[in-house]
């Protein structure tokens, strides 16, 4: 069987079991799904945002480290497997920072 | 918890991020656009094998492109194509020269001490394809016989090129087109999006 279908009926089942168990024990209304897919698209949007930005300003930074100490270092740091991880952790704090309202306090 | 409706543009960069990445990691969409970036060819008989770098590990051990490489490059001087290999791969912060360890590992596996050429100061493609260039004066001949990554060679050839060596492409498999499993052929897109975001930086430059 190839991976791809696989993992991805694996991920649809969950996904389906997940959301008759949040119906029936958790309470949650069918109508609130849209607006839960509205922000994980919101949150995958501002990922890819922090993602090229992150990439742009590690590219100028390895640039300009160059110039300035005259060490060698690799473009290749900027394409770490790591960097959209830690643009997903960035895209998050973001969008929950906006959804308190930017407020300060506890 | 004051409720703000999702940022537009943000939604729209999600759709397209997520279409992005389900069509590259699910789909056989990834291998169709190596095999169009990434052609491979074959050899042909040449002056020198030239092997690429592509890294060694503090360790001492090489990373796994700069083994295929290596492996690559001892096959086609099996093969009789060329008399020399030209093993290129520099240290990086004082740690082991990555062409010293392939030339060790070269020599244990039977290759002849002289067949082998060790060129360590090569930091990027452009510098090992003028290093290379020197070495080629030295020995005589230009024909060379060009080992890397099948994503990596275009630019390499171009480079090259540019340097003076009539160049025979010798790509070798780094990361399958054939790949089945998602995360290896998001590896394939990483590769590919790396060496789009180097040829335009060596085009803005203007290397190529």
């Amino acid at each position: 069987m190839d991976d791809s279908l696989f993992l991805l009926g694996i991920v649809a089942l969950t996904s389906v079991l997940a959301y008759f168990a949040a119906r029936r024990f958790a309470g949650l209304q069918a109508a609130g799904l849209a607006a839960a897919s509205a922000r994980l698209l919101e949150c995958a949007g501002l990922a890819l945002g922090f993602y090229l930005l992150d990439l742009a300003a590690g590219f100028a930074a390895v640039l300009v480290l160059r110039k300035l100490t005259g060490a060698f270092i690799g473009l290749y740091v900027n394409t770490d497997g790591t960097l959209p991880v830690l643009a997903t952790l960035q895209a998050i704090v973001f969008q929950w920072w906006r959804a308190e309202g930017g407020r300060g306090g506890a | 918890m004051a409720r703000r409706e999702p940022l537009r543009p943000a939604v729209a960069a999600g759709v397209l991020g997520l279409t992005g990445f389900l069509a590259l990691a699910y789909t056989p969409l990834t291998g169709a656009l190596a095999r169009r970036l990434a052609p491979m060819s074959d050899p042909a008989p040449a002056d020198a094998i030239v092997v690429l770098g592509a890294g060694a590990g503090p360790d001492g051990q090489l990373s796994d492109p700069s083994l295929r490489r290596f492996v690559g490059g001892l096959l086609l001087y099996r093969r009789g194509l060329a008399p020399r290999v030209i093993l290129m791969g520099p240290g990086y912060g004082g740690g082991p020269v990555e062409a010293r360890i392939r030339a060790t590992l070269a020599v244990d596996l039977g290759i002849p001490a002289g067949a082998l050429v060790v060129e360590g100061r090569g930091l990027t493609t452009r510098h090992e394809a003028v290093l290379a260039a020197e070495r080629m004066r030295e020995l005589g001949g230009r024909r060379v016989l060009l080992v890397t990554g099948a994503p990596h060679m275009p630019r390499a050839r171009r480079l090259f090129e540019r340097a003076g060596l009539e160049v025979v492409p010798a790509p070798v498999v780094e990361v399958s087109a054939d790949a089945e499993r998602p995360d290896a052929r998001l590896a394939m897109a990483q590769v590919l999006v790396q060496e789009a975001l180097a040829r335009w930086y060596y085009r803005v430059a203007g290397y190529l």
